[in-house]
């Protein structure tokens, strides 16, 4: 299976001197294209830093981040933002979308950035919609649908652009039980179908049980890498 | 690929509906108040050009030089030295007029006074002063005819009316005597001012009487538009490159009026500046808010691959449009007020017409359709405006996604 994301002895230290915080201590993972993996742990734990740092957000002050084969110590900003678009997805815990494009303009936003055409843009995001029950709602903005809609199209969003994994922190986190179930059947089939790597950092159990892969942070450091 | 990009600065503007409207209605009603107010000092400067320094000492004036320290017939020219034809033929001047100007004991036997006798060409003057307008008995003078016209003040003065004549005597070129008598042909109206004592004569009897044939004291020039002047001037000086020769502005003449101008256009200027300062901190306070209001988003659009040049072409889009909407509407509201006052002119009466013939102008007022007093005061508010946009693309250019969408 191919390594889509690896990180080496990756340490993130906040502030320094007394107030200094060892987000993360020698943190090395690896993940291939596939998995289906949660990030989980205590509160403060360094989940969320983690995620940053595979998403190419944020720099380690020591160790390597390589990710769909590329070292990202070596980018700078704009080619790291390039780099995001073209090969990161994000679902991120909520109001992540363009309160004034509708829900097929935010859906198509990064296919627009890359260049892609519109009947192409058009073909992927109408078929994606539908696929996540949004059928007949591409025309309404993010304020006339329900967060568990949102938080569809902000999957829709980063799927359609084909990027070689998602990453989600807590995506779950302000929806209520129905609609988190319907998102995550949604990601799970996304990711039995069209072998999308997903990656969550969560606090969430129904989350935590239908991972595939569950890895557990504590004072970051990873602490258990279990397989299911 | 920027149509989207367009989409969403349109749709950004109008996100705060009340904040779009105050900011465009600022932008307009600030543009609509310094274009009133600089319409009217610039149709004012104009109108008080035209007026006072067209007729009279002329835009550009040619004396001879010693003419200009010591105004006697001696130091006029002769009629060679100035090439009125070439003169004429330059582009944007509307007429090239020569005057013999002097003075004169003016007397009927019995009362006698000093007065300005200033000889003119009929056949273009008349027009040039107006003097179809000014007369008020008897008929305008003819290049040939051996008579005078006088004021309404004079004539009051020396009680004399059309048909009477009066006795003009002065120094004449080179020490003779300038001696004549002359029936009054016309009375006109000209109440204040130099030419409230003035006897129009025809240049030829003028030159005859001063013994000074073909001589002139100036050569006036008459352009389009004040605006041309020093184009114009520096043509003339290169038609009429003679050390003898003095070619001067009216700013240099008459210094007043040019002062009187540029205070009242610097005290307009001043009032402009603190409108558009006023203006400034308005659109700031827009971009401040709105970056406030939209940083999570600019985090989560740099976050999924939108660099900064794209949200910047986003942002600064939409604030060039919210800009120039105000810009479009503060022109537009102005011109039927603009165009009104300028069909319309009106005459300034009591206490407040005083106060402006104090300060050298006359109490008319009237507003301008100047173009460049929109353009330039359109790119004030555009520069104003892309100054105090420097805030946020500063903002956008030093972007961390995650630092934006820290809540
Ligand atoms: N920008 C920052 N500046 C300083 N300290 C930070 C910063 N970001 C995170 N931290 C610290 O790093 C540690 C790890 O934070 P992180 O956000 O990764 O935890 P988490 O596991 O995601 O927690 P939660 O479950 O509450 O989201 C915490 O102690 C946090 O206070
Ligand atoms: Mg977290």
């Amino acid at each position: 299976m191919k390594k889509v994301i690896e990180t080496k002895k990756v340490n993130k230290i906040f502030g320094d001197g007394e107030i200094a915080v060892h987000a993360l201590n020698d943190v090395s993972i690896e993940i291939s294209e596939g998995e289906f993996t949660a990030l989980v742990g205590p509160s403060g734990s360094g989940k969320t830093t983690l995620l940053n740092m595979i998403g190419g957000l944020d720099n380690p002050n020591s160790g390597n981040v390589i990710l769909n084969a590329q070292d990202i110590g070596m980018l700078k900003k704009n080619e790291m933002t390039e780099f995001r678009q073209k090969n990161i997805g994000f679902v991120f815990q909520a109001y992540n979308l363009i309160p004034v494009l509708s829900a097929y303009e935010n859906a198509e936003f990064i296919m627009l950035l890359q260049g892609i055409s519109s009947q192409e843009r058009k073909e992927r995001v109408y078929k994606l919609l539908e696929e996540v029950g949004l059928k007949g709602k591409e025309n309404n903005k993010p304020g006339e649908l329900s967060g568990g809609q949102q938080q569809r199209v902000a999957v829709v969003r980063a799927l359609a652009a084909k990027p070689a994994y998602i990453l989600a922190d807590e995506p779950t986190a302000n929806l209520d039980s129905t609609a988190t179930n319907d998102l995550l059947d949604l990601m799970y089939r996304l990711n039995q179908e069209e072998n999308m790597t997903f990656v969550f950092a969560t606090h969430d159990q129904r989350v935590i049980d239908r991972a595939k892969r569950v890895i557990y942070l504590d004072d970051g450091k990873v602490v258990k890498d279990e397989l299911r | 690929m920027k149509k989207l990009f367009l989409i969403l600065a349109w749709r950004n503007i109008w996100r705060n509906k009340k904040r779009a409207f105050i900011t465009i209605s600022s932008i307009a009603a600030s543009l609509f108040f310094v274009l009133f107010l600089r319409q009217m000092q610039f149709w004012v400067y104009d109108f008080n050009i035209k007026n006072s320094v067209a007729a009279t000492v002329g835009y550009i004036q040619i004396t001879d030089s010693s003419y200009v320290d010591e105004k006697i017939i001696d130091n006029t020219l002769s009629s060679n030295q100035v090439d009125v034809e070439a003169l004429t033929k330059i582009e944007g001047v509307k007429g090239v007029y020569p005057r013999f100007l002097s003075g004169a004991l003016v007397s009927t036997g019995i009362k006698s006074k000093y007065a300005g006798i200033s000889g003119i060409s009929p056949e273009t003057d008349n027009k040039l002063l107006k003097l179809d307008i000014k007369l008020r008995k008897g008929t305008l003078i003819n290049a040939d005819d051996r008579a005078i016209m006088i004021t309404e003040n004079m004539a009051d003065y020396y009680q004399v009316s059309v048909g009477d004549s009066l006795i003009l005597m002065g120094q004449g070129y080179h020490g003779f005597t300038a001696a004549g008598i002359y029936p009054i042909k016309a009375i006109l109206n000209f109440p204040v001012g130099e030419l409230s004592s003035m006897v129009f004569m025809p240049i030829k009897e003028a030159q005859f009487m001063h013994v000074a044939d073909n001589r002139f004291t100036h050569v006036l020039i008459d352009i389009e538009s004040n605006n041309q002047l020093e184009e114009i001037y520096s043509e003339v000086k290169k038609v009429s490159n003679d050390s003898q020769i003095s070619v001067r502005t009216w700013e240099e003449v008459v210094p007043g009026l040019k002062q009187g101008i540029d205070m009242d256009a610097n005290s307009g200027l001043i009032i402009s500046g603190i409108l558009y300062m006023i203006v400034g901190f308005g659109i700031f306070g827009t971009i401040v808010m709105l970056h406030n209001e939209r940083k999570f988003e600019f985090g989560v659009l740099n976050a999924i691959g939108t660099n900064r040049f794209d949200l910047l072409f986003i942002t600064l889009t939409e604030l060039t449009i919210l800009t120039l909407i105000g810009i479009v509407i503060g022109n537009l509201s102005s011109l039927p007020l603009l165009y009104y006052f300028n069909q319309n002119p009106i005459k300034i009466g009591g206490d407040a017409a005083q106060a402006v013939i104090d300060q050298g102008f006359e109490p008319y007022m009237g507003t301008g359709l100047f173009l460049d007093v929109f353009t330039a005061n359109s790119l004030a508010i555009l520069a104003i405006a892309t100054f105090v946009s420097l805030y946020i693309v500063i903002k956008i250019i030093r972007i961390n996604a995650l630092k934006s969408m820290k809540k």
